[in-house]
């Protein structure tokens, strides 16, 4: 009897095997299964300088090592281009404070841009981008030059995105930093934009000097005083602790009509035209050329510039009070002047592997 | 019989007393009592009302690289910034700082009040002492206080420049707006509190807007606009004058 009940068992399993065997077997998907990457980036908090405002990151766009990362290699990586031979660092050198040392920067095909390359310095904390200010964001502004066809010249974006899914090292880091395999251009300028914020330089001669950890020479603390006074008119756009008061502003270089609208072309206000971002000087050593068009190889000849009082233009700053007369500065104001500007270099960012 | 009277008049009392209920009486107050047949003052609303800074030049609704006259003389706007500080409507503290920026398309604030009308609106023109010695690092971007306004000279004395007025004039008659002028005005002793005694009905059932209006064209009376006046954080008898020409050009809309 209870052999014959253990019989009756194994059979019942069997059956119930088999029927089970069966309904996998005649499952057929419509709809490959949906596999979610495990997304588990580290999220990292943007050291903020003594003195410096709280940086406001964008929500959809938080810093992580992994975006970081992936940004950096972006960065330097010439395969943005059209032709792989030009990336980002190409005209943001470094050495030169991401800048460019050529008066306007040269895109692959040896074109020359109209405008010289800013340098990308604390940009977490900048309200607009480029000299015109055309890009609010870091995101909008990392997606131009890529199709720009006088400076990286790819024919478009989906061109790009297909030679960088044709390497693997380039799906992985999307999918850490992201956790996505169809990845667009959102994500690549999301994640130099990442990169980007991460440039901050706050560790200046000056910037010590602030912080009673050096002292400035006699020539410097005079070329302080002509910077923060009347005398020499410089901290009205260039106040610390950014040295620019991101404003559009006709520092009179030109006479009308302006070879170069800047600002009006973007925001079709006449009364614009002329006007252009009022760049950090943060660095302002390593920066040359100087203006839009980098038309002044020297600090000698930017502050001559503001010494001579500017050129007038019905845009003219109003804070350019002093044209036709000029600021009177002697050689030693201008020397103290240059003197003090130096101590805003900051040999740590450029020589920092970021 | 006297007994009688007397009973009969304190139970009239009660009953008439009982029948009296005080109370907001008003159907459109939050607190209505619709039992309530005295009105006690006590009636609770939540009016929402709408302050909002305008500008004007020659009583003009102006905008940035808007023009006015004055003294024969043309000027254009080319940036305005200002501070109001602690600003009470009827006792109500409803915002610590606010700062006019022509440069916004929106210079305005909400509050709600618990009362159907105003009588007293106090604000300050500049900053409050406690206000000027903040440190804008403290602030995030949006703030009226943080360093992204561009209103902070961290060179000592540093203060918040309480008025920043850029123009050009026309003094040639030519168009070409050959004088620029820049008044920054910084310092603690050009606060001007201010008081405007007014009567504002308020709706319990739509946004009143308060509009307070500058009249820019008031800004250089008393002063020779040949001068230039320094920018830094100090009070002069030119500073004084220019603070309180702003300060009689506030009125209430």
């Amino acid at each position: 009897m209870h052999s014959l009940f253990n019989r009756f068992l194994v059979l019942s399993f069997a059956i119930l095997l088999a029927s089970c065997e069966r309904d996998v077997a005649i499952y057929e998907p419509t709809n490959p299964p949906v596999i979610t990457p495990i997304f588990t980036p580290t999220y990292v908090e943007l050291i903020t300088p003594q003195g410096f405002p709280l940086a406001e990151l964008p929500e959809d766009n938080p810093l992580t090592e992994e975006g970081i990362l992936l940004g950096k290699k972006l960065f330097n990586d010439p395969i943005l281009s059209g032709n792989n031979t030009q990336s980002c660092a190409s005209c943001h050198l470094q050495a030169f404070s991401f800048s460019d040392p050529s008066n306007v920067s040269f895109g692959i095909d040896g074109i020359p841009g109209k405008r010289n390359a800013m340098s990308l310095i604390n940009l977490a904390w900048t309200t607009s981008n480029l000299w015109d200010g055309r890009a609010k964001t870091l995101e909008e502004q990392a997606l131009g030059p890529v199709t720009d066809p006088i400076e990286m010249h790819s024919i478009s974006w989906s061109q790009v995105i297909q030679e960088l899914k044709g390497v693997p090292i380039y799906n992985e880091l999307f999918l850490d930093a992201f956790g996505i395999f169809d990845f667009d251009s959102t994500h690549v300028s999301k994640a130099i934009a990442q990169f980007e914020r991460t440039l901050i330089s706050a560790n200046s001669k000056f910037d010590k000097y602030l912080r009673f950890e050096t002292n400035l020479t006699d020539s410097e603390l005079r070329g302080m005083d002509i910077y923060m006074t009347e005398k020499g008119d410089c901290f009205h756009c260039h106040a610390y602790p950014f040295l620019t008061d991101n404003e559009f502003r006709n520092n009179g270089l030109d006479f009308e009509p302006f070879n170069d609208n800047g600002r009006g072309d973007i925001s079709g206000e006449l009364l614009d035209n002329g006007k252009f971002k009022t760049p950090t000087l943060r660095n302002v050593a390593l920066t040359a050329p100087y203006m839009h068009d980098g038309r002044f190889q020297t600090l000698e000849e930017v502050v001559e510039h503001y010494n001579s009082g500017g050129i007038e233009s019905s845009t003219l700053d109003p804070l350019m009070k002093h044209v036709g007369t000029g600021l009177g500065l002697t050689q030693q104001d201008k020397n103290d002047l240059i003197n003090f500007m130096h101590t805003f270099t900051d040999t740590a960012f450029v020589n920092t592997n970021f | 019989m006297n007994i009688y009277k007397l009973f009969l008049v304190i139970i009239s009392l009660v009953v008439f007393n009982a029948c009296k209920e005080s109370g907001c009486t008003d159907p459109a107050a939050l607190n209505y009592n619709p039992d309530a047949n005295q009105d006690d003052e006590s009636c609770s609303y939540e009016c929402v009302v709408k302050v909002s800074f305008t500008l004007s030049g020659n009583n003009m609704r102006l905008s940035k690289y808007g023009t006015y006259e004055k003294d024969m003389v043309t000027f254009r706007l080319e940036n305005l910034k200002y501070y109001l500080s602690e600003l009470v409507f009827d006792n109500q503290s409803v915002k610590d700082v606010f700062l006019y920026d022509i440069n916004v398309s929106d210079n305005s604030f909400f509050f709600n009040h618990d009362k159907t009308s105003i009588s007293t609106i106090s604000l300050g023109l500049g900053l409050t002492e406690e206000l000027n010695s903040s440190d804008p690092a403290t602030f995030e971007n949006s703030h009226p206080l943080s360093f992204f306004q561009g209103t902070y000279w961290n060179m000592p004395p540093a203060s918040y420049i309480f008025v920043m007025a850029e123009l050009k004039a026309d003094t040639l008659g030519t168009e070409e707006f050959d004088l620029p002028l820049s008044y920054h005005l910084a310092h603690k002793d050009l606060y001007r509190p201010i008081q405007i005694n007014q009567t504002i009905d308020l709706s319990p059932s739509d946004t009143t807007v308060i509009t307070i209006n500058l009249e820019i064209s008031d800004l250089t009376n008393s002063i020779d606009i040949s001068e230039q006046i320094p920018h830094q954080s100090v009070a002069t008898t030119e500073t004084n004058i220019i603070m309180d020409n702003l300060e009689n050009a506030l009125t209430i809309q």
